[in-house]
């Protein structure tokens, strides 16, 4: 065995051009589909932490039925802020933190105009940690517990209503029973949202502006959590409905924006479709290769055969020989992977503007383990099977003819 | 018994329409020990009855029995395993794997059928050393001349100590000169280790170094299978002239 991959390296540096060619195939293979994957799970992971640490955060607990009216921002179904349903969410393991939120529907009005718009009112003091985020893309002051009075406009929203920071608007918005109540809010700055609805929709307040709006004193509509492992997400969720049980409703983010696990999903079926298409071409090389070399040694094939090599040790030289060519390859390709996408990380990331958003978004690339993983096994096992066909045809070949060959 | 025994072997090749009889109705013993050269001119089927002997080839009819055994119903590993154990082969075109260094080259059909590595460096040392390559150990063929790589050839055939050795044309890329030490090493082996050798040339003059003689015409052996001493004397003699 030693002795034929002793052999098997031997043939590959032989024709030194030849295989750098095939290795530089593989590595390339390798370098597109690990820079096309971190970039791609860049983007996802920056969507889903824009998501989960920005906006909904890894779950929710509602009251039971809030999900069936939700897009009508239903504030009859309260909670309180402090008491058992909070201690009994901060007892699961896991969790690390919870906001208290209410979101409402509003008339905003400038005083000569006005329009609807969603409010969500979120404690201040309590935010950063569970929504770390959330202050992405703010320009001018965000909230303060200190400033109950004071919120922050979606960009488009602002400059629809033609107000800036330290101008100010009325919200006027039904309370739980049913009566209209109005409030002045000061402008303390805006925020430049990568999504569009939020941008020209939303505005932010802190927790008490709502609650004093909608006369909710110490009562929240919903409590956003965020988890220490967001991969153990699902399990926190099964585990939180346990213990609150059925009155109460806890979805995961993944339950909460499901276009955003859609997009990530689609991300990576084009991202693999073309991954396969770089491995391809590397791996047609590699027959390619094989091919030749099996073709210029028949000779060296039959001589073998004369002096005794059986069949099966043909092919696995051969077979040995296009694992060498992969497994070069595949080891430039990754450090060749690596290093670009350590030094995009290492100049401040990727800068990207989603679409319909002024803001810059710096996607970190990083390729995650399972696609290192996926690619490798992808290249040797494709090496193995292009490499099959000529392996077996040097072995099937007859030591009388090979030996007659030139 | 003979270690070779062929008897009524015929080899015919199909080419489209006509049928070409590469051996025709060959009869032929080797013994243990013997220096056999195959004399005929090309075309004539030396290769091809070399070919059948070292079972690289099976005949298309007769019987061909090495070592007492009939060997038509063996499949190619099994043959393969024969050839590594009994046969050793020199070619026209010395035929070594050129990644391979001298010892390497020599060493391979041992370390293909796994003969420990150690005992076997030490047993090449001596192969190569008899074969007159003591200094060229860690050349590669192509840093060796023709007549150096041939006798890298010949290491490699014996050093598996078959029971017999078949060289096709061993020479025919040879110079004279280079040729004849070649014939040289390849009698003194046979005389002192005893070694048996089919060798086959078109090269009448070979045959003043040779013992026994088989000329092979048409796919036939010619006048019996032995040809008498006067008849190689004869020979010789035209050789040197
Ligand atoms: N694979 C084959 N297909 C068809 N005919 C063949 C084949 N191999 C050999 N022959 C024919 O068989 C005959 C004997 O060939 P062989 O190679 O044994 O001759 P040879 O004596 O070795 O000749 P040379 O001295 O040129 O090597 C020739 O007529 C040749 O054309
Ligand atoms: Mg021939």
């Amino acid at each position: 065995m030693g002795t034929l991959f002793q052999l098997a390296a031997r043939n590959v540096l032989r024709n030194k051009s030849r295989s750098g060619l095939t290795i530089g195939a593989i590595a390339f293979g390798v370098l597109m589909s690990l820079l096309l994957g971190g970039f791609v799970s860049g983007i996802g992971t920056n969507m889903v932490d824009d998501v989960v640490l920005g906006k909904v955060g890894a779950l929710q607990v509602h009251l039971r039925g809030y999900d069936d009216v939700k897009d009508n921002q239903p504030v009859h179904l309260h909670m309180p802020v402090h008491g058992e349903v909070v201690d009994k969410i901060r007892a699961v393991p896991g969790v690390t933190g919870v906001l208290p939120r209410i979101v409402l529907a509003a008339m905003i009005n400038n005083g000569t105009s006005s329009t609807m718009c969603v409010v969500v009112g979120a404690d201040p003091s309590l935010e950063p940690a569970v929504l770390p985020l959330a202050r992405r893309g703010l320009a001018g002051q965000g909230n303060e517990a200190a400033a109950p009075h004071r919120g922050v406009l979606g960009f488009e929203l602002a400059e629809a209503m033609n107000v800036r920071a330290g101008s100010s608007v009325v919200l006027q918005a039904a309370t739980a029973n049913g009566q209209q109540n109005a409030l002045d809010l000061d402008v303390g700055g805006t925020t430049n949202n990568s999504v569009p609805f939020e941008s020209k929709r939303m505005l932010t307040v802190p927790l008490a502006f709502a609650q004093e709006l909608l006369q909710l004193e110490g009562r929240a509509t919903e409590f956003t959590v965020a988890v220490a492992d967001r991969e153990k997400v699902l399990a926190i969720a099964e585990q939180m409905q346990a213990a609150l049980g059925p009155a109460y409703h806890v979805q995961h983010w993944q339950q909460l924006r499901p276009a955003v696990v859609d997009i990530v999903t689609v991300q990576r079926i084009v991202l693999f479709s073309i991954c396969i298409v770089f491995l391809a071409i590397a791996i047609i090389g590699v027959m390619n290769t094989m091919l030749m070399s099996v073709l210029e040694r028949v000779r060296e094939i039959g001589t073998m055969m004369a002096v005794g090599v059986r069949r099966g040790v043909i092919v696995v030289l051969f077979l040995f020989e296009a694992l060498t060519l992969a497994a070069l390859g595949t080891a430039t390709g990754c450090v060749l992977a690596f290093s670009l996408l350590g030094l995009a990380r290492a100049l401040g990331g990727i800068p990207l503007t989603p679409p319909g958003s002024a803001m810059v978004l710096y996607v970190q690339p990083i390729a995650p383990v399972w696609l290192l993983g996926l690619t490798a096994a992808a290249m040797f096992v494709g090496t193995l099977g292009a490499s099959a066909y000529p392996a077996f045809r040097a072995a099937r070949l007859r030591p009388v003819e090979a030996l007659r060959a030139t | 018994m003979a270690l070779v025994e062929l008897v009524g072997i015929t080899k015919s090749y199909e080419l489209g329409r006509t049928v070409v009889h590469a051996l025709n109705g060959v009869d032929l013993q080797v013994e243990r020990g013997e220096f056999t050269v195959v004399m005929g001119p090309s075309g004539s089927g030396k290769t091809t009855l070399l070919n059948i002997i070292g079972c690289l080839d099976r005949a298309t009819a007769g019987t061909f029995r090495f070592d007492g055994e009939e060997l038509g119903d063996r499949d190619f590993n099994d043959l393969a395993e024969i050839r590594n154990r009994k046969i050793g082969f020199i070619f026209q075109s010395f035929n070594l794997i050129p990644v391979l260094n001298v010892t390497e080259n020599i060493e391979f059909p041992c370390l293909i059928r796994g003969d420990p590595k150690k005992a076997l460096r030490e047993r090449v040392r001596q192969v190569a050393e008899e074969v007159g390559l003591g200094k060229f150990l860690a050349h590669k063929p192509d840093e060796l001349s023709g007549g150096q790589r041939q006798r890298v050839a010949i290491a490699r055939a014996l050093v598996t100590q078959p029971q017999v050795v078949l060289a096709d044309e061993p020479t025919a890329n040879l110079d004279s000169g280079t040729s004849e030490q070649i014939i040289d090493l390849m009698l003194e082996l046979n005389a002192k280790e005893n070694v048996t050798f089919l060798f086959s040339t078109h090269d009448p003059r070979v045959m003043a170094h040779a013992r026994r003689v088989v000329h092979i015409a048409d796919g036939r052996l010619v006048d019996g299978t032995d040809s008498g001493r006067a008849e190689v004397a004869a020979v010789a003699g035209m050789g040197a002239r």
